[in-house]
């Protein structure tokens, strides 16, 4: 199974741009476009953090509702339009997941209860939960900025809880950090090269 | 390291959403502040944060997903061309167009307040005036007094020797006058003038409480100014 790891090329952000814009006038069929081009990372990202499609497709419907009333606000400040999709995701998804584990000792508790409503609510409990690819831009980071970023991205742990978790001293794990979001802009860079 | 390395290295763990308390207060006011220079880096790094879920093995979303939500869009449409950005020249006012519009609405509203105060005339009744503005009270429903008596304070635009019956003719939509004439008269009990004047009325013209039910007044060369008030 491949990721899609392309980077959205400078036609196809334009177009994203021009199809906010028509969001932002009221325009369902760009809405419908948009949603055609973005809700497959979204989605993606929304169930692998999660580990759950029911509560991700719960977190793509309130980010896309937030795209068909707010595309107004939609600014380059935030990234291109698929950064702010994804961004929006990410949030929602742990803000949902910390509240989860606010009724539940553990992840594992939180992600278990989760799973047990997708199945009363008729879910499909041999949906394929998504996996980092291995020959994807993470997996050619090093061990320790990929689990620092994976845990702070993923999971939404600060970088106290980071160090708690890897067992590290707290400005070593902020070094993997910022070390990682540099390999990561470099990845992004050579990709717009090619 | 330079001051504003200091910024950038912050702006990086706050695109990670992982600056708490003092940390995160100081970024934000340092963005608030107009920062070109950590803008540019963080959409940057959010751009470059992408490659994070492009990491991961597809999954398709169901399809049941995009129509329940293209369901829920449908319901909360918008007009055409309401985004900020264009809509707000036709919702900025110029300082002209403020004053005109207030100057508008005051004049309503004194004019208003004028006409609501002002003394009702008293006009010298004569016994052929009453019978004409007694049709103008059938003509409307009944159901304030004060109608009634404001119909008797307008100003007569019929000439006082027209006959009486020429005024008065059968059509629809039916107006029962016997069910009016209650009210009509409760309405004159508020004066007693206008109770004889009431009297007056009855005596002279039976044939439209006990023979005519259905009345309306017949327009005359001053009755389409005077009625249609």
């Amino acid at each position: 199974m491949k990721a899609q790891t392309l980077p959205m090329d400078p036609n196809s952000l334009k177009e994203s741009v021009d199809l906010l814009q028509k969001i932002a006038q009221g325009d369902q069929n760009a809405f419908s476009q948009f949603y055609d081009k973005h809700s497959a990372l979204a989605y993606r990202l929304a169930v692998y953090t999660m580990n759950s499609h029911n509560e991700a497709e719960e977190v793509v419907q309130e980010v896309f509702m937030q795209v068909w009333r707010k595309a107004s606000e939609y600014s380059s400040k935030k990234g291109n339009p698929e950064a702010w999709i994804t961004m929006m995701t990410r949030s929602r998804s742990i803000d949902k997941l910390r509240s989860l584990r606010s009724t539940n000792r553990t992840k594992e508790e939180a992600l278990s209860q989760a799973e047990e409503k997708h199945k009363r609510d008729g879910g499909k409990t041999d949906s394929p939960l998504p996996k980092i690819v291995l020959d994807s831009a993470l997996s050619q980071l090093s061990e320790k900025h990929r689990k620092a970023l994976e845990l702070s991205y993923f999971m939404g742990m600060t970088h106290e809880e980071i160090a708690k978790e890897l067992d590290s001293p707290l400005g070593t794990v902020k070094g993997w950090l910022r070390d990682g979001l540099r390999e990561l802009q470099k990845i992004m860079k050579s990709k717009r090269l090619d | 390291m330079s001051d504003h390395q200091n910024w950038i290295e912050l702006a990086d763990l706050y695109a990670l959403k992982s600056l708490r308390g003092e940390e995160l207060d100081r970024f934000e006011t340092h963005l608030d502040k107009g920062c070109s220079a950590c803008e540019a880096h963080l959409s940057e790094v959010y751009n470059s944060l992408t490659l994070m879920p492009e990491s991961l093995s597809s999954v398709v979303p169901p399809l049941s997903l995009k129509t329940q939500i293209m369901e829920q869009v449908a319901l909360e449409p918008r007009l055409e061309g309401s985004s900020p950005s264009e809509a707000a020249p036709s919702f900025s006012m110029t300082p002209v167009y403020w004053a005109v519009g207030v100057a508008v609405i005051t004049a309503a509203l004194v004019t208003a307040v004028y006409l609501g105060n002002k003394p009702k005339e008293e006009v010298p009744v004569k016994k052929g005036q009453l019978v004409e503005k007694a049709i103008v009270v059938k003509e409307e429903p009944l159901n304030f007094p004060d109608q009634t008596i404001d119909a008797f304070n307008r100003t007569p635009l019929i000439d006082p020797q027209m006959p009486l019956q020429p005024q008065i003719r059968i059509e629809e939509p039916p107006v029962v006058v016997k069910d009016e004439e209650e009210d009509i008269s409760n309405a004159f009990e508020e004066e007693e003038e206008l109770g004889k004047l009431t009297s007056f009325f009855n005596e002279k013209t039976p044939e439209i409480s006990s023979e005519v039910t259905h009345v309306t007044p017949v327009k005359s060369d001053y009755s389409d100014q005077k009625f249609e008030e």
